[in-house]
């Protein structure tokens, strides 16, 4: 695949496999090597990079984890390593850094600096939060992370005087935070941009290619690819569209975490949804990890499969026969097994806008609270009447062969009191509806009784939400 | 301030070997381990990976000339394997290929016929079945036999503590060059380039002299390069030898996790008795070692434990036995603190059992028992400057250790779905190779004629901070300013004989060896300085880069005073050497003076239990430390952060996992957790006491590199507090790490 891109102030064409890593192609034929080879699993940010791209004329950039970036998304893009953030005087990120002694053996010490600076590209607000979820996923192993937080202070500190918002590019060159050369790369993406051809959907389904849309599971699985064919999707129209209409919100299945997150549609109706969403892999994953990817994907413990499960989400999905609609908790049949035929594309989800009063949550437990798979996950829903339950959904990840719909939980609590019996009784309908194994996310006695805790849990935050 | 190095690292100009350019004939070396725990290799396949194309030979443990061993210290452990694998992990075979995919396909291309022999995973099964690698090792002092009857409270008890993954960021890499037709040169990522160019010349049959090991940075250590380098290294060597390319072999990340050895597991039993007013009387333990497949350093990681097997606390009568029990797991190795976290949590448990008992606090009865001045150790060596009780009374006085306690008992008396608690941690770690012949170092010092410095020592900068260290030792020593000082790779032809740079001693041996050699240089300078002033040469003092008289207060500037130096034919090059003096052991008597001195300092960590869902989070730790004068206080602080939050890790979320049958189970990024940023503690303190200038090492420094991480285990009790306040009748196992699942399983 012919990929026309800006690597840092340059304008390439190349050719290649469009699933071949960036990473790879960053060190082994650009000779690129701050960008550094940690894991090849996007668990440890040595690779960061930044991705600039062109969202409705507007220039946006995000952080990404270039082992699991295929070269094929580069396409109309502008990629940023660190070498293209050098400037001849150490940056304000990069000075902060030195001066607070925050690196130790200086490996994953690019890959932070390129989160940092990702941040002040991208953020919506300049504060302490957004700053550490930005290097949320970039590990240190010396384990500096105190003299990191001190230098992320005084990085906030620098760029508050003269930072605007929305002149962000000219302000931060003007404050030596990326070289100048940035200010022309909208105009160049431009040109770049209207070269690129799109392709069409619908394919042969002989040749039914694997659809790949942030990559950040299936390339996890190493070298090799994973079908004969691949598709990537991210060019696809309105692909990762979030908008809504009179009964819906439809969420298209290239929507990322990070969309999710700064969706004011989704935050309106699924309250808290943002704050649950930090608690999905680190910042480099989430900004490619798409809505889509993480339902085809159908591993039982998928976060966000679980948390739309109970908000009665409907999946549109597309063949060369046209569109039809699935609703999401008939989607898994079976360990891996979805009703999804080969050829066919998940193009969205849409969500039923509740006009009632709705109580909502999320819970996940995993080893490590953030960047981790969890050992089980559980969403609720409530809709109440006074203290009576007029409709409850409840799902639990890691307890089944699929992200699972508690069915006959969800049954059992319509029209019942909120109370201690209430909770302890479902609980015990749940437990007989869950298959948990043992695994590496642990064993199936602790998967058990972390549903009980997660459903308590759930009732725990009702009744502090009534 | 010399920051050159730093520097490159933000601008991500540094370079590790993997970042090198390679020359055009560069080949790349694919390992195939075995994926049997324990097996007899039947019949190996090649299938058609020679055809493969850019596979250009593959090498098994015929094609070694030399011997095909790597044992250090035991030499039990095979290169390439000839025939029986004790772990899954095990290399067998090495695949030499122009890229680095043809490589990963001839690897698929090959079948190895293994048959399985049953494998041992646990240690007290292994001890049972008498597969040692050495007779067990006793420390016994005062009489612990009789000492039971005085005790008014004896509490026994088993004890767990898990493995733990370096996770070092940069993998294990190393790049061979062929030398002519008869030497190697080899780049590694090795804490140990002396260990590395006494393997590979014997694999390759060859003298030392032809084998130059050179080391510029690691990409992190932690002890997990200071053996567990070497096989890869000898494999790069080996290959270049055999082809005469040069050869390359970095592991990819889940190849490392799976491969290369990491901190061992201990299992362990204690028994201690205390006295009415809670003072330790007696106490024992049994260490049984999980050592994996082959020695590698399990026999020195194991006296070090019995070195530390009462912490900080004067012990009358002790009784401790070590036993290195071989597994078919991979060879378990250096990570810091060097058994000495893995005994102490077995004390610190101890301690917290005895105080359930008689339902104190264990915070008081860890205070009552410190270690005094004059105190002597269970193998002899007696306490000096000794610092332990004033870093916990600091701790008291600004941290408010009594207040802590009490405001946690008031919150916890108000909730019940968030309990808080907290543990005290005091550390004594004794410093110095326990192996007093690496006790060693040599530096080597050139001042060029235009008065730029280079200097070359044995240690190795793997984040740790020795450059800078050594930095300010020679801009110190010869009054010039740190950014006229470059520390040089660590190169075997320029420092022979390089002890590995590891047990927290790598500042204080080669600066020692470096200040030396720069006092070397100082004299010869004051003379040719007293020459041309006029003066006598006790009347010359250096200071600001410049050689001052005190007769009439002429100065000569370090520039001009070396091209004189240069013309007047007197050397600028010195070399020193440091051995650390009085130190000694009896191995027959197991006692002596093994340690130069010990590093002190307490810690208190408070952690906040979420009962419901039985996970945790730490709202603040608190550490004075005891650094001496610090060489680099920037420097010290990172590794007393970075060292307790590693150790932090050790204890919580970082859970190594195997099956019983020996298959790693964590064998990846996205399985094995390390701390991650949003991990640490919300709040940290920390007070170095720098006002005890430390007359055993250099300049008044201390070593930092290991003790921090011991305070990290105070998390461990913090959390089982946390879990005791939620369900006080529990009677909890001491296993760490104290991982979610364990906590809800015991609130079940």
């Amino acid at each position: 695949m012919k990929i026309n891109f800006i690597l840092n102030d340059e304008e390439l064409t190349v050719d290649l496999d469009p699933l071949f890593p960036t990473l790879r192609f960053l060190r082994e034929e650009k000779g690129l090597s701050s960008v550094k080879t940690g894991c090849g699993e996007g668990e440890c940010g040595a690779c960061t990079v930044i991705l600039g791209s062109l969202d409705n004329g507007k220039l946006k950039y995000r952080n990404v984890a270039s082992c699991l970036l295929p070269a094929g998304e580069l396409d109309g893009k502008h990629l940023v390593t660190l070498e293209g953030i050098n400037m001849t005087e150490l940056s304000p990120v990069q000075k902060a850094f030195v001066d607070e002694g925050a690196i130790q053996c200086g490996f994953c010490t690019p890959g932070f600096i390129m989160s940092i600076t990702g941040f002040l590209l991208s953020s919506k607000d300049l504060t302490k939060e957004n700053i550490l979820n930005a290097i949320d996923g970039n590990i240190c192993r010396c384990t500096g992370y105190y003299s990191i937080k001190r230098a992320t202070e005084k990085i906030l500190l620098a760029a508050e005087s003269g930072f605007d918002k929305e002149d962000r590019i000219n302000s931060l060159a003007e404050l030596s935070i990326i070289p100048e050369y940035f200010g022309s790369v909208k105009r160049r993406l431009n040109k770049i941009k209207n070269n690129s051809e799109k392709s069409s959907i619908i394919t042969d389904p002989r040749e039914a290619p694997v659809f790949l849309a942030g990559g950040t599971d299936l390339l996890v699985s190493g070298p090799g690819r994973p079908g004969p064919e691949v598709r990537l999707i991210s060019d696809i129209e309105n692909i990762s569209e979030i908008f809504e209409d009179n009964n819906f919100i439809h969420v298209g299945a290239g929507s990322t975490v990070e969309d999710i997150i700064d969706s004011e549609i989704l935050n309106q109706y699924v309250p808290g949804i943002s704050d649950f969403m930090y608690l999905i892999s680190s910042q480099i994953i989430r900004n490619t990890a798409t809505l889509g990817g993480n339902i085809a994907n159908a591993s039982p413990i998928g976060d966000l499969s679980v948390l739309f499960l109970v908000l009665d989400a409907v999946l549109d999905i597309k063949s060369e026969n046209g569109v039809r609609e699935v609703l999401l908790r008939d989607f898994f049949k079976d360990y891996k097994v979805m009703d999804l035929e080969a050829g066919e594309l998940i193009l969205k989800m849409r969500v039923p806008k509740y006009s009632e009063n709705r109580f909502f949550n999320f819970e996940k437990v995993s080893r490590r609270k953030y960047l981790d798979i969890a050992s089980c996950n559980s969403a609720s829903s409530f809709c109440l009447d006074g203290d009576v339950i007029k409709r409850c959904d409840l799902s639990a990840g890691g307890v089944a062969a699929v992200p699972l719909f508690l069915k006959e939980s969800s049954s059992y609590l319509t029209g019942r009191k909120i109370g201690e019996e209430t909770m302890n009784s479902v609980i015990e309908v749940a437990m007989d509806e869950i298959s948990p194994i043992s695994d590496v996310r642990g064993s199936s006695d602790y998967k058990r009784e972390l549903l009980r805790r997660l459903i308590k849990a759930h009732f725990v935050k009702l009744e502090g939400w009534m | 301030m010399n920051n050159n190095e730093i520097v490159k690292h933000v601008r991500g100009e540094s370079q590790f070997i993997d970042d090198l350019t390679l020359p055009h004939d560069i080949l790349y070396g694919t390992v195939l381990t075995s994926d049997i725990p324990h097996g007899k290799i039947r019949k190996i396949d090649l299938g058609n990976a020679l055809s493969v194309k850019g596979v250009v030979k593959i090498l098994d443990h015929h094609d070694i000339p030399g011997e095909n061993q790597i044992g250090a210290i035991i030499r039990d452990e095979e290169l390439l394997s000839d025939g029986i694998v004790k772990f899954a992990g095990e290399p067998i075979l090495l695949i030499l290929s122009d890229s680095l995919d043809s490589g990963r396909e001839a690897l698929k291309e090959i079948k190895v016929d293994i048959s399985s022999i049953p494998a041992i995973t646990d240690p007290r099964e292994s001890f049972r079945a008498g597969n040692l690698i050495v007779p067990a090792r006793t420390f016994d002092h005062g009489d612990t036999d009789s000492a039971w009857a005085k005790c008014e409270v004896v509490a026994e008890g088993r004890v767990d503590s898990g493995g733990q993954e370096h996770f070092y960021m940069e993998t294990q890499a190393s790049l061979a060059y062929p030398v002519e037709k008869d030497s190697v040169k080899i780049l590694s990522s090795t804490q140990s380039p002396t260990a590395v160019q006494k393997a590979v010349s014997g694999v390759l049959g060859i003298p030392m002299n032809r084998v130059e090991v050179d080391v510029r940075r690691l990409g992190g250590g932690f002890g997990g390069k200071e053996d567990q380098a070497t096989p890869w290294a000898a494999m790069a060597a080996l290959g270049a030898y055999i082809t005469k390319r040069p050869v390359k072999i970095v592991l990819s990340r889940s190849e490392d996790i799976r491969n290369t050895g990491k901190r061992h597991p201990f299992s362990s039993d204690f028994k201690i008795g205390l006295d009415s007013s809670g003072k330790i009387v007696a106490y024992e333990a049994t260490f049984y070692q999980n050592c994996g497949a082959y020695a590698d350093l399990s026999t020195a990681i194991l006296e070090r434990a019995l070195f530390h097997a009462t912490n900080s606390y004067f012990i009358p009568n002790v009784r401790v036995t070590g036993i290195s029990c071989y597994t078919n797991l991979p060879p378990f190795t250096a990570f810091r603190g060097f058994g000495g976290p893995q005994a102490m949590f077995v004390i610190e448990s101890a301690i917290n059992k005895a105080a359930a008992k008689i339902n104190i606090n264990a915070r008081k009865i860890q205070k009552m028992n410190l270690l005094k001045e004059g105190d002597v150790f269970p193998y002899g060596m007696v306490t000096e400057n000794c610092n332990i009780l004033s870093t916990w009374e600091k701790l008291e006085e600004k941290f408010e250790i009594e207040e802590t306690y009490k405001k946690i008992d008031d919150f916890n008396r108000q909730n019940d779905l968030i309990k808080r608690g907290a543990a005290v941690m005091p550390v004594s770690f004794g410093i110095s190779f326990t192996n007093k012949m690496l006790n060693q170092a040599g530096a080597l010092v050139h001042i060029y004629t235009d008065g730029s410095v280079s200097v070359s020592t044995g240690a190795v900068e793997m984040g740790q901070g020795v450059n800078k260290k050594m930095i300010n030792v020679a801009a110190e020593t010869l009054s010039i300013p740190p950014s006229r000082v470059r520390i040089e790779t660590t190169n075997t032809t320029r420092v022979a004989n390089t002890s590995p740079t590891a047990a927290s001693s790598g500042a204080d041996l080669n600066g020692m060896a470096t200040r030396s050699a720069c006092i070397g240089l100082v004299k010869r300078l004051r003379s040719v300085a007293a020459e041309k002033l006029g003066t006598d040469v006790e009347k010359i003092r250096f200071e600001n880069g410049k050689a001052i008289s005190d007769s009439d207060g002429k100065t000569l500037k370090w520039d001009e005073l070396i091209g004189i130096a240069y013309s007047e034919r007197v050397s600028l090059t010195s070399q020193a050497f440091y051995a650390t003096p009085d130190i000694y052991f009896d191995k027959t008597r197991e006692s002596g003076k093994p340690f130069a001195y010990h590093v002190f300092g307490t810690a208190l960590i408070e952690a906040e239990l979420d009962v419901l869902r039985g996970v945790y989070k730490f709202n603040r730790v608190s550490i004075v430390h005891d650094t001496g004068k610090s060489l680099d206080s920037q420097t010290d602080l990172g590794q007393i952060e970075g060292g307790f939050i590693q150790g932090l890790g050790w204890v919580t979320i970082e859970e190594l996992l195997f099956e019983e049958g020996g298959q790693i189970i964590t064998g990846g990024s996205s399985t094995y957790k390390v701390p991650d940023i949003k991990f640490i503690p919300d709040e940290i303190n920390v007070e170095m006491m720098q006002d005890l200038q430390n007359p055993y090492a250099v300049l008044g420094s201390k070593a930092v590199g290991e003790p921090p991480f011991m305070y990290g285990i105070g998390g461990y009790f913090a959390v089982n507090n946390c879990l005791l306040s939620a369900k006080p009748e529990l009677q909890p196992d001491f296993d760490c790490p104290i991982t979610p699942e364990k906590i809800i399983i015991s609130l079940m």
